[in-house]
């Protein structure tokens, strides 16, 4: 007798080819996202918001309507497409970069505004397309291209914290950080991301899940290491946790 | 060229209803089926205190809604009459608020016609009226429209809830217009 | 409210607001910037009685991209903007065009380069006809010269942008968005264009669509554009808009735009009163330039003087249209002191003189 113990989720393309890194977490974050839009019944009403980075390729993967945003613009454009079109769900899928650095401003004003639609930020502490250079989130000490003797403060300053800055905001609903390090924290990470999706049904404002992932070609290591890193090196500075939210005060 | 009836420029302190002046007379020669354009002092000059606006009236199509030599400027303040006096075209006329401006006439070759525009209003009972004084006194001693044009406006603008200002500013009208036919206007 | 055909004394800025209203706009995001801040704080007022949406973003990027992300649903959207944040606007623009998404974008020309200051200005044509955005795309230009067509052309915007799922700029200045002029409101003159078969609406029943830029084959690439110029070459054979003024005969022909167009015509006028054979051209649609239009009207005229305020740039294209078929001359002035038709027709004086 066989019994069915995995599906992939309707909105998986059938003939997708996965053009990510090996070991990149990416591909988990996908898998999740659409297994929650068929679990909260709401891919047929769902409009993506892809951004630029490594997230720039999403409808190679998804079978669902799809925008690309210009870099750092995602949440712009999320606005835009909420405000047209209020009836549908939204979300962003963006990386820290797109998120925290070359659009801070956007990502701050729409979670300020309350906007109604959720920011998924892959967090992985580099430029991942561009060759593994610094990004907002990198931290202390970490090597990256364009940081070959690590991140200095006085040079770079200080790491950004995306979900203690987006808490902060009065229109943000529901934030939380989670990490794909274990099948306990993916686990973990869906329920956040349900959540957050949840607070956008019920009109609560905007949420922000932010997740800790590895970028194994660039950190230099392998999928194992870059998780273990995540653990020994970014828990520390980005604790795991839910920020803000509006549904359980 | 545009054969022009009047270009004229409404100028006096934010506040002292200049602007509005400038369209109801827009609107009487609009009414009066003439070619007309308002341009306003914008932006950032707003600040200065001071308003001013353009009003082009002519019998075609009006080319442009600038006029650096106006053939009318009416001046609600003293400062209007320093920043226009010159400016005003030979054979011009400058319609100075006299309440409010009391200096030498700086030129020869241009009308000075000086209305106490504060003092007619404030025995109207509203002083706030002074720049539909001023309007009325102006339109009465040039005829570019007719006053009638302006009633017709005033009780365009002012709703019908508000009789007691309406009544105030037709008023107004009468005692600017009946100013200017006194013989000290001419 | 103003009744449907009523003349009335109308700002140029509230006279595009209102009609975009009437164009069945839903959305407009913007950020304040003078001389066309009237037009934002009317549809902040009007438009949410309406039930739809007036967002003041953060930035003007923000708004393009608001924009960028309404237009992806095929709804009615507008940004308007001014000169130095336009320029700001640019990628969003160039994002928009290639995503072959319709949108309305208003640039009410100030004084450049840089802050320059709040007076009218032409300084601009590079920027929304050439474009600031990378790469090969073109900007469905159209310029009004008064407060009614202010209205007009607005209307035309939104149809245009729609029927051809592409990025329409009304380009206007200071000059026309702060004036008051006599005009008619009208209901909006076009049929609703059907958007369903490219549309983001949530993929019910149907495969997901993805609307964005980024080609990864050098075959991909390459159709892409051909395809986005295939569709301009339809805009050029279909859209192009001029206006002559005793044109046929002139012996001098002017070209200008915008406001400038209407004080020229005033001295061309005056002109031909006065027994001088002038004429002008004026481009209503400044791209598509009517090159080939102007090439014709051109022959056999002894001079083309193209008039503009700015230090020449409509020029380019007037002098690429005319092609030799007479001579051409500039007259410009940089933003600052506005053109008097006194000044123009100085110029025509000047210019008659010189083919004696």
């Amino acid at each position: 007798m066989e019994t069915l113990v995995f599906q992939k989720p309707s909105r998986i393309k059938k003939d997708c080819k996965v053009t990510f890194c090996p070991g990149c977490d990416h591909g988990v974050a996908i898998r999740i996202i659409a297994e929650l839009l068929d679990e909260l019944g709401i891919a047929d009403k769902t409009i993506v918001v892809s951004s630029i980075g490594c997230s720039v390729f999403l409808n190679d993967y998804y079978d669902l309507d799809i925008v690309e945003a210009p870099h750092g613009r995602a949440l712009a454009v999320a606005t835009g497409v909420k405000r047209a079109k209020p009836d549908k769900f939204v979300f962003t899928y963006q990386g820290d970069g797109d998120f925290a650095s070359i659009g801070l401003g956007e990502s701050m004003h729409a979670l300020s505004r309350g906007e109604k639609v959720t920011a998924i930020c892959i967090n992985n502490t580099n430029y991942g397309m561009t060759g593994g250079q610094m990004a907002p989130t990198t931290i202390l000490g970490q090597k990256t291209t364009t940081t070959i003797n690590g991140r200095d403060a006085e040079v770079q300053g200080y790491p950004i914290k995306i979900c203690e800055m987006a808490a902060v905001c009065d229109g943000a609903a529901f934030v939380a950080r989670c990490s794909l390090d274990s099948s306990k924290e993916i686990e973990n990470t869906k329920k956040m991301i349900k959540r957050a999706f949840e607070s956008q049904i019920n009109g609560l404002g905007a949420s922000v899940v932010e997740i800790l992932s590895i970028c194994p070609t660039n950190w230099r290591l392998s999928p194992q290491e870059s998780h273990e890193r995540v653990r020994r090196e970014l828990y520390p500075v980005y604790p795991l946790g839910i920020y803000k939210d509006k549904a359980n005060k | 060229m545009a054969t022009k009836d009047a270009s004229i420029i409404f100028s006096g302190f934010g506040g002292q209803g200049v602007l509005f002046i400038g369209m109801a007379m827009s609107n009487c020669a609009m009414n009066e089926d003439k070619y007309v354009t308002w341009l306003p002092s914008y932006g950032a000059e707003m600040r200065g205190g001071t308003a001013n606006c353009t009003v082009i009236i002519a019998n075609e199509e009006v080319a442009s809604p600038y006029e650096q030599t106006p053939d009318y400027v009416i001046a609600l303040n003293a400062q209007s009459v320093e920043k226009f006096e010159m400016k005003v075209k030979p054979g011009g006329s400058l319609i100075v608020n006299s309440s409010l401006y009391h200096e030498k006439e700086r030129r020869t070759d241009i009308n000075y016609v000086y209305v106490p525009a504060n003092e007619i209003a404030a025995k109207i009972g509203e002083i706030k009226c002074a720049n539909v004084v001023m309007l009325s006194a102006f339109i009465e001693k040039t005829k570019i429209v007719k006053i009638e044009s302006l009633k017709k406006v005033i009780r365009n603008v002012i709703s019908a809830s508000k009789a007691k200002l309406l009544e105030i500013n037709e008023l107004a009208i009468q005692k600017g217009a009946e100013y200017v036919k006194l013989p000290v206007c001419n | 409210m103003i009744k449907t055909g009523e003349k009335v004394l109308l700002k140029g800025n509230h006279a595009l607001a209102k009609a975009a209203l009437n164009a069945g706009c839903k959305c407009y995001f913007g950020y304040p910037i003078t001389p066309q801040n009237e037009i934002g704080e009317y549809l902040s007022v009007e438009m949410p009685k309406m039930g739809r949406s007036f967002l003041q973003a953060e930035s003007e990027v923000a708004a393009i991209n608001m924009l960028l992300g309404a237009a992806a649903t095929g709804t009615r959207a507008m940004t308007s903007s001014s000169s130095l944040a336009i320029a700001l606007m640019q990628e969003g623009i160039s994002y928009i065009a290639a995503d072959n998404i319709p949108a309305v974008v208003i640039s009410v020309m100030r004084a450049g380069p840089a802050l320059g200051y709040i007076f009218p200005s032409q300084g601009d044509y590079f920027q929304t006809v050439k474009g600031g955005g990378n790469g090969d795309y073109k900007t469905l230009t159209l310029a009004p010269s008064t407060v009614q067509e202010m209205i007009d052309y607005t209307y035309k915007a939104f149809h245009l942008a729609h029927k051809y799922r592409t990025i329409v700029f009304l380009l206007a200045d200071g000059m026309l968005g702060q004036m008051m002029e006599p005009a008619v409101l009208y209901d909006y003159p076009y049929e609703d264009i059907d958007n369903s078969d490219w549309a983001l609406d949530g993929a019910k029943g149907r495969p997901g669509r993805w609307i964005g830029s980024i080609h990864r084959t050098e075959t991909a690439l390459e159709q892409k554009t051909l395809a986005l110029f295939e569709k301009y070459d339809k805009i050029k054979q279909n859209e192009i808009e001029y206006e002559t003024m005793f044109a046929d005969d002139a012996e001098l022909l002017i070209t200008a735009f915008g406001s400038v167009a209407r004080i020229a015509k005033a001295a061309v006028k005056r002109a031909r009163e006065a027994g001088m054979k002038v004429g002008l051209f004026r481009p209503i649609s400044l791209w598509p330039f009517p090159t080939q239009e102007l090439n014709e009207c051109a022959k056999g005229k002894k001079v083309v003087l193209d008039i503009e305020m700015n230090m020449g740039q409509m020029v380019e294209d007037v002098k690429i249209a005319v092609n030799g078929e007479s001579k051409v001359e500039f007259f410009g002035r940089p933003a600052g002191y506005y053109f008097t038709p006194e000044e123009i027709y100085t110029q025509i004086e000047k210019t008659m003189e010189g083919l004696k």
